[in-house]
């Protein structure tokens, strides 16, 4: 997987030589942004300053021995910093516009807690393992595994029988 | 993954940020930057207050559980203390679940923390109706903690066979009926209910000590409201830790051990979130091997230490984890007496006859000195008087 790739070269640098975010962020930033876009309900905004503040803090930072991972972490706690500080969350329903492809999809996501619809993304979308979507969320893989059982789960019950595969 | 699926997930793949979002990135971050380290200079300033704060905390609980303090709420041998509901509000706890469905005309009778009346609830339990006491109901809308609570005291009759799954529940409150089934569900952090029902002192009985979550389900002009938390009936004469978690936490799995008389015991918090949302059904955890010991019963004596022998904390955050503990007494009014951070060399809590809630709150420390909230754990703690104390 390219995103596992890109890790391990920036961890041989690591020590040595500054991450290239520039090229991190063409890379990373549009799995991010996807997985804040979902995890905040379809709020493109929250999206979009989580990833970008992101990204400027990791790149203030001394040494990260796993950028990428660590990036991750960061833009979900500010996504939920904006929840709890602003409850931007509860007027989402209302106040979001989203591509009309996406009205079925995201409505079903939408009866999903926001981990829940991280860890569906991550996992399903992006392609992440579960271990590595735990990572990426900062909670533990026994964690991520029981939201991914209960997405699929509710999931299964609002758009059909059909569902992702493990 | 299905055609289905894929199709739906796929769409997402169209998703794209802005294109000048590197601009934003380039400029630096936007939001209030984490502070620097602490200095040593202010790290000293921090651990002296931390001290103090410490030092008057801990004042502050000896006052409050000094011998000629408190009467001690359990004495073995005597009264048999009255069931205990304790009502926590989004805290999941495992074997029983209580859902009522129902329709309230009255304003303000809907059940719930907000519209249910602490005047007149009658619980029906079995046959027989279990009026409740207004004077034990106490409530903590926004403690100083944060933490939300409500209490009230049922003495129940015998009707044990009432908790097993299918039976039917009965709540009224204003002249407005619920009415529920018990629903078993995954258990969690608890044992087998234990024990014989206990009798008491009119004839009735308790049902057999364990853990329980009451689901309250109210339906109101379509608007479904769940009400829930557990119900925990304590033994007389015995020692027993009940663990809880909260739902707000994702990102930890603090895991804390206590000794009493030598026997270590440990507890972990996994993950709840999700617990209370929507109406969402609590689900199996899986729980990591040799943890659940939760609802182990100890016999201890008054005066017996209680030592928090561990308290890390296996963070899948980044950084590290603080935990705090916090204590008081877990019957109406709930009275918070004090608070320890746990860092540092093992305290040893004084155990005097009583009840305490041990509240312990986990946070985790990312990037250069923020903290986001994990949860907590609340820890019930039943101490007697030994005998000839």
């Amino acid at each position: 997987m390219i995103v596992a790739q890109i890790e391990r070269g920036l961890l041989t640098v690591d020590r040595t030589d500054a991450p290239d975010y520039e090229r991190l962020f063409r890379e990373e930033s549009g799995g991010l942004f996807r997985a804040l876009f979902v995890f905040t309900g379809g709020r493109r905004d929250i999206a979009e300053d989580a990833t970008a503040e992101a990204f400027a803090r990791a790149m203030t930072q001394e040494r990260l021995r796993d950028p990428v991972a660590w990036i991750y972490r960061t833009a979900f706690r500010l996504a939920v910093d904006a929840h709890r500080h602003e409850h931007r969350f509860a007027a989402a329903v209302e106040t979001t516009v989203e591509p009309p492809e996406l009205h079925d999809l995201m409505g079903a996501l939408r009866h999903l807690s926001p981990n829940q619809r991280a860890v569906v993304l991550l996992h399903h979308l992006e392609g992440f393992t579960l271990e590595e979507t735990a990572t990426r969320m900062g909670i533990a893989a026994s964690t991520a595994r029981v939201h991914l059982h209960r997405a699929r789960t509710k999931l299964r019950r609002l758009l059909g029988d059909e569902e992702p595969s493990a | 993954m299905t055609d289905r699926w894929e199709r739906e997930l796929g769409k997402l793949r169209t998703l794209e940020p802005r294109t000048d979002l590197w601009g934003v990135v380039a400029r630096g971050p936007q939001h209030s930057s984490p502070p620097p380290s602490l200095r040593p200079r202010q790290r000293i300033i921090a651990g002296v207050v931390a001290i103090a704060v410490f030092a008057a905390a801990g004042a502050f609980a000896w006052k409050a559980l000094r011998p000629n303090g408190v009467r001690p709420a359990i004495t073995q041998g005597g009264t048999v203390p009255p069931l205990l509901i304790q009502v926590f509000d989004r805290r999941t706890a495992p074997d029983v679940i209580v859902t009522t469905e129902g329709s309230s005309s009255q304003g303000g009778a809907r059940p719930g923390p907000t519209g249910r009346s602490p005047h007149v609830l009658d619980l029906t339990y079995g046959s027989v109706v279990g009026r409740w006491d207004p004077s034990t109901f106490r409530e903590d809308r926004a403690g100083p903690d944060g933490v939300k609570r409500e209490g009230l005291t049922f003495l129940f009759p015998d009707t044990e066979p009432a908790l097993n799954a299918g039976a039917r529940v009965q709540l009224s409150s204003q002249g407005a009926t619920m009415h529920a089934v018990l629903i078993p569900i995954a258990r969690q952090y608890s044992s087998e209910p234990i024990g014989p029902t206990i009798p008491l002192a009119d004839g009735g009985f308790l049902p057999r000590a364990g853990h329980y979550l009451l689901q309250v389900r109210a339906v109101k002009a379509g608007d479904v409201e769940v009400w829930r938390g557990p119900v925990s009936i304590i033994p007389p004469g015995t020692f027993q830790l009940l663990w809880f978690n909260d739902g707000t936490g994702s990102h930890g799995e603090p895991v804390i051990s206590m000794a009493v008389n030598g026997v270590q015991t440990k507890a972990g918090m996994l993950d709840a979130t999700g617990i209370g949302k929507n109406g969402e059904e609590p689900t199996p955890y899986p729980l990591p091997d040799g943890i659940p010991t939760v609802g182990q019963t100890l016999a201890v004596a008054s005066g017996t230490p209680i030592v928090m022998l561990d308290r890390s904390t296996r963070l899948g955050s980044s950084g590290t984890g603080n935990v705090q503990l916090s204590f008081g007494s877990p019957v109406p009014p709930y009275g918070r007496l004090g608070t320890i951070p746990l860092v540092g060399p093992e305290r040893v809590i004084p155990a005097r006859p009583g009840d305490y809630l041990f509240r312990v709150h986990v946070d985790t420390t990312y990037g250069a000195n923020q903290h986001a909230f994990v949860g907590f754990l609340v820890c019930r703690i039943h101490v007697i008087a030994a005998p000839g104390t």
